[in-house]
């Protein structure tokens, strides 16, 4: 892609990013009356820790003026106190994003692998029974709730086979000192083949639940892409050179297919992201999705903020990965 | 295809989608599960919120344990599963349908304005509209429900200034196509009002994709509401809805499985049934969508 | 440029190519096209054979059909296809595989569509290299894919040899497609329309390299196109094919001077004549049947202008003089 292109798609991001930060900002002004008071409940508090709360939060400045500081605060990573932890906003959320970066890639993985293998073939072997049951299978995966199919699967393999944990992300004993936080990182770190065993364990149910609709919808955008390049000119001359069904399927027919569904694929990373918290709560995977809800019922709105605003960068991020990926794939985009 | 000759494309069209018979099963579905939701009251064999403790976990009829009287057998509170199953049939139908109807108008007016009227106020409505797009759904849902608290009406609205965005997309797009097309121009040419041309001749002819995509996305609304009830922040109890009555039974799912799954299941056949029946209706109605 | 060229292999008598009553169907939700419905060919050894008619006429079916490419749902129901000797519709895939691309090989219409747009142009040169075992290893067959792309006047082939088939003008894509297409130095070259997707410049400079390799590779050519002219210009013998049978035959400058179907005639007539501008451009009135029921008889005989009550019975193909064949109740003449 040619810099200026690209530095427009990044300056374009800008108007993007201001108005999700106004939105954001705006969101707590939705709570029915004043959000200290929401955010003390019963909690008995002496007029001044009310107003230290006011001030904390800004509350007591004018609405524009806060929002420029919600915003510099938030460039610079600062969220303020998690009033519910006693900590700031920035270094709860930073514990538990790991956990669901680690969950989300793994969903990832487990969607591309099926998808991509399934929808080649069911491409290559159009109407016959192997096609109709991934269509009909695809269907299926975008119309399963995750939360009912993640407890259909801990019913099965943890309860009645017992040969996967209910729940959790590792146990007790396998515990190993936090470096990165990644857990598989971390057991590697250490040394504990044993831990992380347990961790892809742990990681297994919630990562298929996660990554089932995802492949569902990447599986139809491979089978149709893949159908699409099948018919192609290029295809049939390849036939005429004498080259292998694999070469001509795996590499002349692939690389084309693989155009619309590599920037379907980081689409759909970014649409984990609203998955996890529910998936995280069905299987108590602590990260940040289940951190959210947690903080929900806890009335913590800065860090519910800063948590939607951070799920929408990043959304907004991948989203321009997508972009990114298509240009770089595709040879005639790139000149 | 004797008296293909003298039917209308509509006719021809409803002839096709009848002829596709998962798309007919999937419809049936959507029938049984609505006429449940408006006929609840009469149907339903007990109350929603008849409770008693007695009938704890009382497994489904076909078990051990199971009477005829409670045939899916009951909660965690003694109510009675099939009663809360066919009350909460009303809130994902009438949700699906309140969202969709709303988002669905919201999004047509903002489209045929920005597709057609074009600049400032296209500009102003698309920016708005890519915003609100960076957001992940559930996030967005999640976040305003966050801050209004749970409910109906405000599940609804959340669910609504997120969804007239994909209506507003399709509408906006078949409007700057449908702007060229000569019927448009020559009404143009004869002096038509701007809403005249915006109602009168561009809407009529971009009815189809519209109805597509409601369709199509009612599966995705009503998905939604059953996982926001799910996470607690949807209708509260004792109001049923199918999501909050999986999340109620997973406390129960070591001693009485069916507590959680039976709702579940009836979330997967509603919004399975939307899919397939909205892809026949595609495929019937608007050939350039056919997959 | 139309002397014979002796091919080095096989045995001069018995032609390179040979395709006897070749029908292949196409089954569609109408019925049963019959695109290729009965047809006689011979391709010679060095020769250059022109395959004139419109689209629809089977041309592209039936050498399809000669490559192994007939896809689903059409398929060959009957005939044969002997090349040199072997028995084409008889073999299993590895085999025709094998044959494609080594012994005989395609070009297609249009390199645009035809060359892969995600690959280099070295790697399409380079892989029926290494899939016919013609080089024995990797830089053996980057250095004979230059030297190849040198062979069809591409300039600074060594640089080039890295880009995509986007970054070149439309007459060097086609260069590249030729180039693919003998590299493994095949007997017959099936050249499918190879001018129609190129400016009329492009044309001549494109023509003029497929039969300078013709004579230095001493390989037989079929030159598909529905242009006479091109015929006239660069082929040793025409045949003219109309509804899936070939209607005319015979050496090029007899058939163009004195057409005995009255379809060639015909086409003839629809050219514009440089000597003559004024003259009218005549097309022929009406249109190909439907190759779903097409008639029995002669299946030009709705549109000739000679038409008469015989034309409704079937009709054979007629030997008229040494070497000419036509398929017309009103063609009298010479015993073979």
């Amino acid at each position: 892609m040619p810099i200026a292109r690209f530095v427009e798609r990044i300056l374009h991001l800008i108007p993007v990013l201001a108005g999700v930060s106004v939105i954001v900002f705006l969101m707590i002004s939705l709570t029915p009356g004043d959000p200290v008071e929401i955010m003390l409940g019963d909690q008995r508090a002496t007029p001044e820790q009310v107003a230290s709360m006011r001030r904390d939060m800004g509350l007591d400045r004018p609405a524009v003026e806060r929002y420029f500081v919600f915003v510099t605060n938030a460039i610079r990573g600062d969220f303020g106190q998690s009033f519910f932890h006693r900590r700031p906003v920035s270094a709860v959320i930073s514990e538990r994003l790991p956990a669901t970066i680690e969950l989300t890639v793994a969903a990832m993985l487990i969607a591309i692998g099926l998808a991509i293998p399934l929808g080649v073939l069911a491409a290559v072997r159009r109407d016959t029974i192997l096609d109709r049951i991934a269509t009909v299978g695809s269907l299926f995966g975008v119309s399963l709730p995750g939360f009912w199919f993640g407890i259909l699967l801990i019913l099965f393999f943890a309860v009645q086979l017992q040969i996967l944990p209910v729940a959790g992300r590792l146990g007790y004993a396998m515990e190993v000192p936090a470096v990165t936080g990644f857990a598989l990182v971390d057991s590697l770190i250490a040394g504990r083949m044993d831990s992380f065993w347990e961790v892809l364990r742990h990681l297994a149910l919630p990562a298929f639940t996660l990554g089932l609709p995802s492949a569902a919808i990447l599986m139809r955008v491979t089978r149709s892409a893949m159908i699409e390049v099948l018919r192609a000119d290029y295809i049939t001359f390849a036939e005429a050179k004498g080259l292998s069904r694999a070469r001509i399927i795996g590499l002349h027919a692939l690389k084309n297919a693989l155009i619309p569904a590599v920037s379907v694929a980081a689409l759909e990373t970014g649409t984990l992201l609203g998955g996890n918290m529910v998936v995280e709560t069905v299987f108590g995977w602590p990260g940040l999705g289940r951190l959210v809800v947690e903080s929900i019922f806890a009335r913590n709105y800065p860090l519910v903020q800063a948590a939607v605003l951070l799920y929408a960068v990043t959304y907004v991020a991948l989203n321009f990965a997508a972009d990114l990926l298509y240009t770089v794939l595709n040879p005639r985009v790139r000149l | 295809m004797s008296a293909a000759a003298v039917t209308s494309p509509t006719a021809f069209a409803w002839r096709r989608a009848l002829r596709n018979r998962s798309a007919v099963g999937a419809a049936a579905v959507i029938v049984v599960v609505a006429l449940a939701a408006i006929f609840a009251p009469w149907i339903a064999p007990h109350a929603v919120d008849d409770t008693d403790l007695l009938r704890r976990l009382q497994p489904p009829a076909w078990m051990d344990g199971g009477e005829w009287a409670f045939p899916l057998g009951c909660d965690g509170l003694g109510r009675d599963i099939l009663s809360r199953l066919i009350f909460g049939a009303r809130v994902s139908i009438s949700i699906g349908l309140l969202v969709v109807a709303l988002a669905v108008g919201i999004g047509t007016i903002a489209g045929l304005t920005a597709g057609y009227l074009r600049g400032t106020a296209d500009t102003l409505l698309s920016r708005l509209a890519e915003i609100l797009l960076a957001f992940p759904y559930l996030i967005f849902a999640v976040g305003l429900m966050a801050m209004t608290g749970p409910g109906l009406h405000n599940l609804v609205l959340a669910l609504v200034y997120r969804e007239w965005v994909v209506s507003f997309r399709v509408v906006r797009g078949e409007t700057l196509a449908a702007r060229e097309i000569e019927y448009v121009e020559a009404a143009r040419a004869l002096g038509a009002s701007r809403l005249h041309i915006m109602t009168r001749e561009i809407l009529p002819n971009i009815l189809s994709p519209i109805l597509v995509v409601g369709t199509v996305r009612m599966a995705t609304v009503i998905m939604l509401e059953a996982s926001l009830s799910f996470l607690g922040l949807g209708v509260q109890s004792p109001t049923a809805s199918w999501g909050a009555m999986v999340a109620d039974g997973r406390d129960f799912l070591l001693d009485a499985w069916w507590v959680s799954t039976i709702p579940g299941l009836a979330i997967l056949a509603l919004v399975l049934s939307i899919n397939v029946a909205s892809q026949g209706f595609r495929d019937a109605f608007d050939p350039r969508m056919r997959t | 440029m139309k002397e014979q060229v002796q091919n080095a292999s096989g045995d001069a008598g018995t032609p390179l190519l040979a395709i006897q009553g070749l029908r292949t169907w196409f089954e569609t939700d109408r019925g049963i096209v019959r695109a290729v419905d009965g047809i006689d060919l011979d391709v010679r050894r060095g020769e250059c054979l022109g395959v004139v008619g419109e689209s629809g006429s089977g041309k592209s079916a039936t050498f399809a059909s000669v490559m192994g490419l007939i896809r689903k749902p059409g398929r060959i129901v009957e005939g044969s296809i002997r090349f040199d000797g072997t028995e084409l519709t008889s073999l299993d895939d590895r085999a025709r595989r094998a044959m494609r691309g080594r012994d005989l090989a395609m070009t297609m219409q249009d390199a645009l569509t035809a060359l892969n747009p995600a690959l280099r142009v070295g790697t399409q040169i380079i892989e029926v290299l290494r899939a016919h075992d013609q080089a024995a290893s990797r830089s053996a067959a980057t250095a004979r894919a230059i030297e190849l792309m040198q062979l069809v006047g591409i300039p600074a082939a060594e640089s080039r040899i890295a880009d995509y088939p986007h970054q070149f003008s439309g007459g060097m894509r086609q260069r590249i497609m030729i180039a693919i297409a003998l590299a493994c130095r095949p007997r017959l070259l099936i050249a499918d329309e190879p001018t129609t997707a190129l400016d009329v410049t492009i044309q001549a400079q494109v023509l003029d390299l497929i039969a300078g390799l013709r004579a230095k590779l001493g390989m037989s050519v079929v030159l598909i196109t529905h242009n006479l002219g091109v015929v006239a210009a660069y082929c040793d013998r025409v045949a003219v094919l109309y509804a899936g049978q070939v209607v005319e035959l015979g050496p090029t400058a007899e058939v163009i001077a004195a057409p005995r179907h009255p379809y060639t005639e015909g086409l003839l007539r629809s050219l514009p004549k440089l000597e003559d501008l004024d003259h009218p451009i005549e097309p022929i009135v009406g249109q190909v049947p439907d190759l779903i029921s097409a008639p029995e008889g002669c299946r030009f005989a709705a549109r000739c202008p000679h038409r008469r009550d015989s034309c409704a019975a079937a009709v054979a193909m007629r030997h008229v003089s040494p070497g000419r064949q036509v398929r017309c109740v009103l063609a009298e003449g010479a015993a073979p």
